[in-house]
């Protein structure tokens, strides 16, 4: 059902695709990432080709991922041993954006995951002209966070993953943020419980520019009629005519 | 599955126990096994255990906004770090107060079996009202614990059917060394013997916080938590208080203070520690707090009751007692995408 109100077709992203995920504090988007990683690991006809994943895992460890998927049916140690897919772990410390040696280089922490990034296509390429690879990002705003606040860093950065070249393709770029940070008055979380309401001021932030630029913009939200037992949110397409569905 | 209306007792010298089997759950003091793989350590006071599932998952970061005028985050953070101490879990506690250390003999001590019974069969004679060190409305709570008793009953049974707790059948965990509670019962006016608090380690930032010398002291904390496979593991607790005071705030950039969390929680979830960060969430910038937000795995916040609100008195039966609400936004979905999202009010008094 998810997959006819995105408009996907059987055979994984478009090419050069940004997929935006726009989630808030009362509902977060994470279990979108998973959905795609099951349905890009694990295709549903044998015709179609397999995509490849590299994750830019920022707000949780590998851990998490691979338990939630294997209740799905997806096996991340599987496809991480066989090349699919690259788990690069921002968490840990030590980690190429936090570490201390970036401080000394002349690069910023974008820069240099950037081109950890471009290597790790590079690696997993084959030879397989067809061959697709997809970008993960969970999320942006803790990119935003490494640059410092620097929102035009990560869309340079997300703009240079979309040009990277696999093969004949181009990458296709699923990231997360987080749409409810470009309030500006407001105490969120104390009156209104964390939801933000029409009317309220806003600045362009980095979901707003994420916005224009991606092809696809999914929005995750709490029920505007407050909470249910078996429907968490809704799930939101402004582009489809589709209207969105509850899960 | 049931539901214990009590306390978790865990058997004497059982061996093994209902978590042993599982891989990744910690056997630890303190420690009991929770859904998906998680192991939960407890809050400090029942009724926030069972609220935000059974425990804090180890390895995640609870948040407490904080209100304005008045100081009710503190008692929970006095819950937290004590139940901690009792338990043997080394804490480490960073604060704008001058001398954190004067804070931990405010902790509180372990209600003896004896006094929770009388308790429970009736009011105390007034002989206590002497020692009472607390200035909040205790005389009350004393005369009309009963109905309090009463009312808890009543909404553990309305909610034992609705809430299914997946910690309920976990409660034979043991470690060697006989049993303790999982989560003990305090009393405030006593104060934590001296010698519990001899796994505490304080910092203060009155000065202005110097964020990288913080995060290097909380990395030294976890890195000393780790043992070697085998031994007895054990679970460090981070209680870090009013992150971004303005004494915080004077030495840093608000980016920089969200990188420090970033970094934090990064070390904490790569590890076997909780930790509990209060904020005072009204001193930032909107955009910035809900950044903040957004980095907690369980977000709850504190709001403190006015004294005369003829509104709220005529709502709540019992409004005299009730000195803040504690409202539960966000909790914890490691290693699950379902979570519980709860805007529950609850009523908090002291005890």
């Amino acid at each position: 059902m998810m997959e006819e109100a995105l408009g996907w077709a059987g055979d994984g992203l478009p090419p050069g695709a940004l997929v935006m995920i726009k989630d808030c504090v009362a509902a977060k988007g994470g279990f979108f990432l998973t959905f795609f990683l099951k349905r890009l690991l694990v295709p549903s006809n044998v015709a179609s080709g397999r995509s490849k994943v590299v994750f830019v895992g920022m707000a949780e460890p590998f851990s998490h991922y691979g338990r939630i998927a294997k209740k799905q049916g997806c096996n991340l140690i599987q496809a991480r041993d066989n090349g699919q897919f690259v788990f690069l772990d921002m968490m840990a410390a030590g980690n190429h954006l936090t570490s201390e040696r970036r401080r000394e280089q002349a690069v910023s922490p974008l820069q240099r995951l950037y081109q950890i990034v471009n290597e790790s296509v590079k690696r997993m390429q084959t030879g397989n002209e067809n061959d697709r690879v997809v970008i993960m990002v969970d999320d942006a705003s803790l990119l935003e966070v490494s640059a410092g606040g620097r929102s035009d860093q990560v869309l340079a950065f997300l703009q240079y993953c979309r040009a990277i070249n696999s093969g004949h393709n181009r990458c296709s770029v699923v990231v997360l943020v987080h749409g409810d940070t470009d309030i500006t008055y407001g105490a969120a979380g104390l009156d209104n419980g964390g939801y933000v309401e029409h009317g309220e001021q806003r600045v362009a932030s980095l979901a707003h520019e994420l916005d224009h630029i991606a092809d696809v913009v999914i929005s995750v939200d709490p029920l505007s009629t407050g909470l249910a037992n078996d429907v968490h949110g809704q799930v939101g397409n402004p582009n489809s005519p589709v209207p969105s569905c509850g899960i | 599955m049931e539901m214990k209306s009590g306390r978790s007792f865990v058997r004497k010298g059982g061996g093994g126990g209902g978590g042993g089997g599982g891989g990744g759950y910690l056997q630890a003091k303190g420690v009991r096994p929770g859904s998906h793989g998680v192991s939960l350590v407890s809050f400090g006071l029942d009724d926030v255990d069972q609220i935000i599932g059974g425990g804090i998952p180890v390895g995640s970061l609870v948040m407490i906004m904080e209100d304005n005028e008045a100081p009710h985050h503190m008692l929970l953070l006095r819950y937290f770090m004590a139940q901690g101490l009792v338990h043997s879990q080394p804490l480490f506690f960073a604060s704008p107060l001058p001398s954190p250390q004067a804070f931990l003999g405010t902790l509180p001590a372990i209600a003896s079996v004896r006094e929770s019974k009388s308790r429970s069969m009736g009011p105390k004679d007034s002989s206590g009202e002497d020692e009472l060190r607390i200035a909040w409305q205790y005389r009350r709570y004393l005369s009309e614990q009963k109905a309090l008793e009463e009312r808890r009953l009543r909404q553990q049974e309305l909610t034992a059917s609705s809430w299914a707790p997946s910690s309920s059948s976990f409660n034979h965990a043991s470690t060697a060394g006989g049993s303790y509670e999982f989560c003990n019962d305090f009393d405030m006016r006593k104060p934590l013997e001296r010698s519990l608090l001899i796994g505490a380690k304080c910092e203060s930032f009155a000065s202005g916080a110097h964020l990288g010398g913080l995060l290097d002291q909380c990395k030294d904390f976890v890195s000393k938590l780790a043992r070697p496979p085998g031994e007895t593991q054990t679970v460090g607790r981070l209680a870090l208080q009013s992150l971004c005071a303005p004494q915080c705030m004077q030495t840093c950039t608000d980016w920089e203070l969200l990188a420090f969390l970033q970094a934090l929680k990064g070390i904490v979830r790569a590890s076997n520690s909780v930790a509990v960060i209060t904020f005072p969430a009204s001193l930032l910038r909107p955009t910035m707090a809900i950044r903040w937000q957004h980095f907690a795995d369980i977000l709850l916040s504190v709001e403190a009751v006015l004294d005369e609100d003829k509104e709220m008195a005529g709502m709540l039966t019992d409004y005299q007692e009730i000195v803040g609400f504690l409202r539960v936004h966000k909790l914890a979905s490691m290693n699950t995408q379902v979570y519980f999202l709860l805007l529950f009010m609850i009523v908090k008094d002291c005890t």
